[in-house]
């Protein structure tokens, strides 16, 4: 696997994040998967009754992809989980009732 | 546009179920996989409607065609012996109202069953010297003598409307069905149409598996409710048509959680079976999803 997916993968563990961007380089839900399964048994993951977590070891291997890719602000990490795509120009947004039920209640 | 969501621990919780299910994980290479249906399905849904799906999921039974025979056979074995052992004939004959037996242009789920059974091995299965497999309703009029017990058969037993509607076409046309020379068996059924057909026809049903609804008859206290609400929402997300058409829950609320031969019946939660030109479902009934 490539160092930017890998870092990618590895920080979508760290914050159980969306898998999405994963999908979008191009690999399919069971190959992104045994990835993740790959990096368990390199002992960076950790997945323990339903709950998957990154390992100190895992924290490691970030930083040094991180160093790697050589970061500009390696100390400011992009909030990746709470990424979401951004709108077109011309898109409105407009919630589901369902989301914004709390404000009328 | 909707955030479609699948993180990493629930991409492991869908792996930890298809270990569990036996179900393949398979790389599709530009073709949908069982798996790649089911976490495209997942990615419509926000996390707790995904832990929903994932739960029901374990529950849920996928009947392959090769597993026909067996499951058919099995629940054969659930008819008491004194039954079999008291005829002279055993009459096998697929679960279909009289008008639709002719029909040729579509070929029922029951009179493919009753061909796979009719064309294989069963000298084994007890009482097999009395078997006699026919479709023709006329020739089951020639065949229904005293001593003579006959068994429809059906795949899937869902709330009962099909079985009822078969036994009273039968007797419209004259042909004396009665409770005592007449049974049903199938390879799944639900318990509220088991209860559906001994109550409107007499007849009883046998089956190698009965099962309850999938969340009504399963979960407990408070999370009933809550879960049939959370259900609903899903449903609605998939598409409007699943409340117009009347399938919420299953076709008669029936809360099934079964596919037969990759179909699921609509007995089915819709959830597993909806498909739209751009929804995938992981057991559809009638393939819509087009590529883009």
């Amino acid at each position: 696997m490539e160092e930017a997916p890998r870092l990618r993968l590895l920080k979508i563990i760290k914050f159980d994040g969306n898998v999405q961007p994963l999908i979008d380089f191009g690999y399919e839900f069971a190959e992104v998967v045994s990835l993740i399964k790959n990096e368990e048994l390199l002992g960076n993951a950790i997945y323990k009754r339903g709950n998957l977590s990154i390992t100190p070891k895992g924290l490691i291997e970030i930083e040094r992809l991180e160093k790697m890719n050589g970061r500009k602000y390696p100390w400011i990490e992009p909030q990746i989980e709470s990424k979401i795509h951004p709108l077109e120009k011309d898109e409105v947004y407009i919630p589901k009732r369902q989301s914004i039920r709390h404000l009328f209640d | 546009m909707a955030i479609k969501n699948i993180t990493a621990n629930t991409l492991l919780q869908i792996n930890e179920l298809f270990e569990l299910k036996n179900w393949p994980i398979e790389l599709g290479n530009n073709r949908l996989t069982l798996y790649q249906r089911f976490c495209e399905r997942l990615r419509v849904f926000d996390s707790e409607e995904q832990l929903l799906m994932i739960r029901l999921s374990r529950n849920f039974e996928r009947v392959l065609i090769q597993q026909y025979t067996e499951y058919f056979w099995l629940g054969y074995y659930n008819i008491p012996t004194e039954i079999l052992e008291s005829v002279d004939k055993i009459i096998f004959m697929p679960l279909l109202k009289i008008q639709d037996t002719k029909k040729k242009n579509k070929t029922k789920s029951s009179s493919a069953l009753h061909y796979i059974l009719s064309s294989g091995d069963y000298d084994w299965v007890d009482y097999s010297n009395k078997f006699l497999f026919i479709e023709d309703a006329a020739d089951l009029q020639r065949e229904l003598k005293e001593r003579t017990i006959l068994i429809f058969i059906d795949d899937f037993l869902g709330s009962g409307g099909t079985a009822r509607d078969t036994i009273s076409s039968f007797i419209e046309k004259n042909i004396n069905l009665t409770p005592v020379n007449t049974i049903i068996l199938t390879m799944i059924a639900q318990k509220q149409g088991v209860i559906n057909v001994k109550t409107q026809t007499g007849c009883q049903v046998f089956s190698n598996q009965v099962y309850g609804r999938g969340i009504s008859d399963t979960f407990e206290g408070h999370m009933i409710d809550s879960s049939i609400a959370l259900m609903k929402e899903m449903e609605r997300k998939i598409a409007p048509e699943i409340h117009k058409n009347g399938w919420s829950l299953g076709f008669e609320q029936t809360e099934a959680l079964v596919s037969m031969s990759a179909k699921s019946p609509n007995n089915t939660f819709p959830v597993f079976w909806y498909e739209t030109k751009t929804k995938v479902s992981p057991f559809p009934r009638y393939k819509e999803f087009k590529y883009s």
